[in-house]
């Protein structure tokens, strides 16, 4: 695309991003956000959060400190690697890519289900102090995401792919 | 749809894509139910903090959960053919068609340019943003977008007001739509345009979706006059073909719950004799001189 006429049409059928869009790649990004503050929290109380690995029903931390950390380690390494690939995938919903946005609104469904089940069956107490700020971010991505301006902009930044790549 | 003309594995692709979609959204309406009767919960335990929550809970529920409730429903039950009446984005029945125009998009623009209307901003965040501060300072905004109506299951094409008042809450406007080709108004007119012109009176809140909106004077055919007479004033030369009774049935509500009386004539526009960019000269099947009215009046 290096003629300034063959970039319009181009242009044209790339739709605008609506803002349900964009509201929720930003939710998806105060999600992702929330998993850094765990990640600091814990690595900013180290000691206090090794003394709870618990293993066959004993304490780990006071027989082997090395093997508590390197548990602990371990999962919290494992999260961070999960918040990398959800925030590759916000970016792809941010682009229009409509299989990272149905992946996104299943993440977002199983954790609502989830919840909800451990609401009515286990009565769990959803509060501002347990999980109700997870569960809000969670509903609003996936009203966010499920819109109709939403799946209408992944839809067409597909074609105007497709498009652009057959006409390469 | 045009995707039943692609192949049968990709028709079924999309099919499944459709129903997860389908999921979905109606997964997320139901949660959203959920989530106001966390938040009203919650906010019990608290004491000042009632009033913010208060807040939340009104815009959670009249921009999230009421909007997505009505599209689930208004989907199942409200029909997608033309019935005289625009939608809204959240498929309630929004203001009514009043108004049909014949001419090109050049031919439509310099009339209403000429009548002294001012073309709508699209809705974008730096015109909601700005049509809000303008409204609560009362500051003249001429070109305030107004809100998507669909019809043809498409946004309006254009818009075009006048303010009153140098105040953005009361405004004249109109929405117009391309009718799509070979497209007939019931009874077998056929027209370039359809428009619905209303009267916005005051900001309030929406009966259906308590959202702030626009509230539209129910006498929607004195705004549908004022149209045709400023467009006549401006240009002498434009025929007007009033078809009496069109829509005698249609006294309702709109989408804000606003009442709608009117007398159900419906005037077409005929804007082809006019000069304009590309065309030379109007086809001479043009009914009646220029600048009449001609009325078409049912069997009776």
């Amino acid at each position: 695309m290096t003629a300034p006429g063959s970039a319009r049409p181009a242009d044209r059928a790339r739709p605008r991003r609506p803002g349900s869009v964009v509201g929720g790649v930003l939710l998806m990004l105060a999600r992702t956000l929330s998993g850094g503050f765990v990640i600091a929290t814990v690595i900013g109380r180290w000691d206090e959060f090794t003394a709870t690995i618990v293993i066959n029903g004993d304490r780990l931390a006071p027989v082997d400190p090395d093997a508590a950390a390197a548990v602990l380690g371990w999962l919290l390494g494992g999260y961070g690697l999960v918040l990398v690939l959800y925030l590759g995938l916000t970016a792809l919903v941010f682009t229009g890519h409509n299989w990272a946005r149905v992946l996104a609104e299943s993440f977002a469904a199983v954790s609502i289900l989830l919840s909800f089940a451990d609401y009515a069956l286990n009565g769990a107490r959803i509060t501002l102090r347990t999980s109700l700020v997870s569960v809000t971010l969670d509903i609003l991505i996936l009203l966010a995401l499920s819109s109709t301006a939403a799946r209408h902009y992944a839809r067409a930044a597909r074609a105007a792919r497709s498009a652009a790549r057959l006409s390469r | 749809m045009s995707d039943t003309a692609q192949a049968p594995s990709a028709r079924r692709r999309v099919s499944v894509g459709a129903a997860l979609d389908g999921f979905f959204f109606v997964l997320a309406g139901l949660s959203s139910v959920w989530l106001a009767v966390l938040l009203a919960s919650e906010s019990l335990g608290l004491g000042w903090g009632l009033l913010w929550f208060a807040v939340l809970f009104w815009a959670l529920l009249a921009y999230l959960v009421l909007p997505r409730l009505h599209r689930i429903l208004t989907r199942l039950y409200v029909p997608n053919y033309f019935i005289g009446r625009t939608r809204t984005s959240d498929g309630l029945l929004g203001d009514p068609v009043n108004l049909a125009v014949n001419g090109t998009p050049e031919q439509v623009h310099a009339a209403l340019a000429a009548a002294g209307w001012t073309r709508a901003d699209d809705v974008t965040i730096a015109s909601s943003l700005r049509i809000i501060t303008s409204t609560v300072r009362r500051r003249s905004y001429r070109q305030a977008p107004v809100s998507p109506l669909l019809l043809f299951d498409r946004i309006q094409d254009f818009a075009y007001q006048q303010e009153v008042a140098d105040n953005p809450a009361r405004r004249h406007h109109v929405r117009f739509w391309r009718c799509p080709e070979g497209w007939m108004l019931p009874g077998g007119h056929r027209v370039d345009w359809v428009a619905a012109a209303t009267f916005d009176r005051a900001v309030g809140l929406s009966l259906f979706t308590l959202q702030i909106t626009h509230k539209i004077d129910e006498h929607t055919d004195v705004e549908r006059d004022h149209v045709v007479a400023s467009i006549r004033q401006a240009q002498p030369q434009a025929r007007v073909v009033l078809i009496r009774d069109f829509a005698t049935g249609y006294h309702s509500r709109n989408g804000g719950g606003d009442t709608i009386q009117t007398d159900g004539d419906l005037p077409v526009i005929d804007l082809r004799a006019l000069p304009a960019s590309g065309r030379a000269a109007a086809p001479a099947s043009l009914p009646g001189a220029a600048g009449s009215v001609v009325e078409l009046t049912g069997l009776s």
